[in-house]
């Protein structure tokens, strides 16, 4: 087997936290290599940031919503992180740099992320429960349950994946002063299921947009803010939400759904336009593992089409993701296998909690770091020198139930690339 | 060897699927009409309601493209697109394969004979009415581009070539549009794999059978795959790895015979791990220090459209990065996934639109790019990009042979 091509750093994971990483070190200079056995946690994700979502109450074994109240500050909580929980292991400076950052690219792509780090927004879910992040898109703002006003959403006929009445009476339950309305999606219903990819494409259209507000201008009276199921605009979502909010005199706000998440794709967007433009590579479809010869990591090897192939790398960072996204296996009951290198991990006795919704503790497994995300031995020791680990695959977090994902994701990526660089 | 194995194991990937739909979002073909309800849908899902040798239940299964998009996009592994060419040609054999499928899919049949009339067989390609007419009786639309038979064909003018030494054995496959319609094509491969070191030997082959499995003729495109693994396989012993710059070719052999066509022999491994597309080697060579690097300048603006079929080898795009190295070489890259043809599917009267909407995204980037030319690893990619856009299209290897200051 010969040598297929030579970077300087290759990463293994098209998720949120290679895409970032990937773009950080292609613009920094690196010859980079984005690879991934298909595509990641964006398409999945609602394409906002949480940082940090759920307060633990007292005495109770897990987070998230069922169990803890909503942080409305995520720099208070995160003071009180200590390792093994990657965002500590991190580093303070880590999070608010790597969020900055990340804003400056979706701004960069013209999709602009707001918020900060001292306060979450409280957006509505598509059920109407209500969920902290820490940044959203400037599209979905308008949706703040912090701020006075009713809520009108959108029925849309024709459409399976929102349920206008059902997000409605629970956020009436909940005390939220909220109503639905029958918007009729010119095109619908069309000769198939459509998803909400579908419906973005069509409103990327300056045409269709016309004859949406054209059809949804006199059933708008007395509403303040509309909310639509996320599907405003894929390639050029910003310019769609203005230009309705323009034409019908409303705020619109769009509200996360099933995947495939439009939301989600903008991101990926943004970020693989930032790693193609600094002249990094992706490639998406093959498996990936370790390239390792007498104990040294000389980069990967990836199942291509036409069998394996070597592809040599100064530095790689597995991004791969946890047990839902294939960076972890379960082999076998109890244990935790990392794909790509076979790192150690740690994995609890016991998997599954008694309860539905409490977290399960496998989601605490992972792969350990330190503090230059380097993945260790049981003992502590430095495996390889030239691999480090980021995202949903580092152990000491529960990113459901804290609502971390992407801070965690972010954080990690930017202290990998940094310590690359340094 | 079970014969139904490979294919027994691509629709069985269904399994793992999680609905995801990803694939859905990345379809090309979804995304621009409602007549195709998505590789999902399609695929893992109507699976579920298919024997391994019962027919598809659903018709629409028809509008898929083949560009394979879906299933390098898919986390998960299942073989979407390949189990999709499977549900097609199971519809074929009970429905029946119409006359104009049969034609697309014998691409060597016509070419024999056209580059044997040629030039009088580029007539009725070129002449409106006779199009118009193909289009009513045959069902080829009339508007889809297509390239001109050539007077001489490839294997002839490499006849005609000194035989050459070199330290890197390489067997060169040019497939039929090499050697029908574009011999300028393979004679730059072979000029610049000689500069390169490399002694190029030219074996027997055939058509790798792809436009008969597309058009579901899966008997007959076996019968292509065979004869050309009996043909290939002894280089391969001897030490010969395969390249070839038509890429579906390379890819038929590396991926379809296993995975679609489910021809499971030591022969069909041997074959597939030793084939490399053109440019692919040429990265190899190149990480191994052994690429010649002194190139001419070529003061050009080029865009470069990577093919769905060159995706699927999943080796990155190695000609864009080899071909920015040239001095005054300006290189742009499309993004758009995929150009609409794939392959045979524009060329029908009832997809030529959707394959011409599909299209669009990448046709705006190349006249966006304001390029004296355009490149791509694909010949049915290069006419229909030509055809659409009017900018001039070539083989990536015409560049680098330019660049190397050879000449045809």
């Amino acid at each position: 087997m010969t040598i297929q091509a030579r970077y300087d750093l290759i990463i293994v994971g098209a998720g949120l936290a290679g895409l970032f990483a990937g773009a950080l070190a292609a613009r920094r200079g690196a010859r980079t290599l984005v690879i991934a056995r298909g595509l990641g946690g964006t398409h999945i994700g609602a394409g906002t940031v949480d940082v940090w979502g759920y307060k633990r109450r007292q005495g109770c074994s897990t987070g998230g919503p069922e169990a803890g109240e909503l942080v409305e500050n995520p720099e208070d909580e995160l003071t009180r992180l200590e390792p093994p929980h990657p965002l500590a292991l991190a580093g303070a400076s880590a999070l608010p740099e790597a969020l900055a950052q990340f804003q400056v690219l979706c701004e960069m792509g013209e999709y602009p992320l707001m918020g900060a780090l001292a306060h979450n927004h409280i957006l509505p879910t598509a059920l109407g429960a209500l969920r902290p992040t820490c940044l959203a898109p400037e599209s979905f703002i308008a949706g703040e349950l912090s701020r006075a006003g009713e809520l009108t959403l959108a029925r849309w006929p024709g459409f399976r994946d929102f349920y206008a009445d059902l997000a409605v009476a629970n956020l009436q339950a909940q005390g939220y002063a909220a109503r639905a309305v029958t918007l009729e999606l010119p095109r619908l219903p069309a000769r198939r299921d459509m998803f909400a990819s579908d419906i973005a494409r069509w409103l990327d259209d300056a045409h269709y947009r016309a004859e949406v507000a054209q059809a949804w201008r006199d059933k708008l009276n007395g509403v303040t803010r509309l909310g639509l199921p996320a599907c405003l605009g894929l390639e050029r979502p910003t310019e769609a939400h203005h230009d309705l909010q323009n034409k019908l005199g409303v705020e619109i706000f769009e509200i996360p759904i099933l995947p495939p998440s439009v939301p989600g794709m903008r991101l990926f967007n943004v970020l693989r336009l930032a790693i193609e433009s600094a002249g990094g590579r992706m490639i998406i479809g093959p498996g990936v593992t370790g390239w390792i010869e007498d104990g040294q990591v000389l980069g990967i090897i990836a199942e291509t089409a036409g069998g394996a192939r070597r592809y040599a790398a100064k530095n790689v960072i597995v991004a791969t993701g946890g047990v839902r996204h294939g960076g972890l296996e379960s082999p076998a009951k109890g244990q935790l296998r990392e794909a790509v290198f076979d790192f150690p991990t740690t994995a609890p006795s016991k998997f599954f909690a008694p309860l539905y919704w409490d977290t399960p503790p496998y989601t605490r497994g992972g792969v350990r770091v330190n503090e230059n995300m380097q993945p260790l031995t049981a003992d502590g020791e430095i495996i390889y020198a030239n691999v480090l680990a980021i995202g949903g695959l580092l152990a000491g977090a529960d990113r459901v139930g804290e609502g971390s994902r992407e801070g965690i994701d972010l954080a990690t990526a930017w202290q990998a690339v940094n310590g690359l660089s340094g | 060897m079970d014969k139904n194995y490979a294919l027994r194991d691509t629709e069985l990937s269904s399994d793992v699927c999680v609905k995801c739909n990803i694939c859905t979002s990345a379809c090309p073909v979804a995304a621009v009409t409602d007549l195709f309800p998505g590789p999902k849908t399609v695929g893992p899902q109507a699976q579920r309601f298919r024997k391994p040798d019962t027919i598809s239940v659903d018709k629409s299964v028809e509008y898929c493209s083949g560009c394979g998009v879906c299933s390098l996009v898919c986390p998960h592994g299942v073989q979407i697109a390949e189990m999709n060419i499977i549900a097609k040609a199971q519809i074929a054999k009970r429905d029946g394969i119409p006359f104009r499928n049969r034609v697309l899919g014998r691409s060597e049949l016509l070419g024999q004979v056209g580059s044997w009339l040629a030039p009088l067989s580029n007539l009725p390609i070129q002449n409106k009415f006779l199009r118009g007419v193909g289009e009513a009786l045959v069902g080829i639309s009339r508007h889809a581009p297509f390239p001109k038979f050539a007077r001489q064909s490839f294997r002839r003018w490499f006849q005609k070539q000194p035989p050459t030494t070199g330290v890197r054995k390489v067997v060169y496959f040019h497939g039929c549009s090499t050697n029908y319609y574009e011999p300028r094509v393979g004679q730059a491969a072979i000029k610049v794999l000689q500069l390169n070191g490399c002694e190029v030997s030219l074996a027997e082959q055939n058509c790798c059978g792809l436009p008969m499995q597309s058009n579901g003729e899966f008997g007959a495109a076996r019968a292509k795959a065979e004869a050309n693994l009996k043909k290939l396989a002894p280089y391969v012993r001897d030490g010969y790895v395969i390249v070839g710059t038509s890429t579906s070719c390379t890819l038929t052999f590396k991926h379809e015979y296993r995975s679609v066509l489910g021809i499971h022999s030591a022969e069909a491994d041997l074959v597939a791990n030793a084939t490399c597309d053109f440019f692919e080697f040429l990265e190899m060579l190149d990480a191994d220090g052994a690429l010649n690097t002194n190139f001419r300048p070529v003061p050009q603006r080029i865009v470069y459209h990577a093919p769905c079929q060159f995706r699927t080898h999943a080796v990155g795009r190695p000609a864009a990065d080899i071909l920015r190295r040239i001095p005054g070489v300006i290189l742009s890259e499309t993004r758009a996934d995929c150009c609409g043809v794939a392959g045979t599917y524009g060329l029908k009267v009832e997809k030529y639109q959707i394959a011409k909407d599909v299209g669009e995204k990448a046709f705006a980037e190349i006249r966006h790019a304001d390029a004296a030319r355009l490149t791509c690893d694909s010949e049915t990619c290069r006419w229909w990009l030509e055809g659409h856009t009017g900018v001039r299209a070539v083989h990536p290897a015409e560049i680098l042979a330019e660049a190397y200051g050879l000449t045809p």
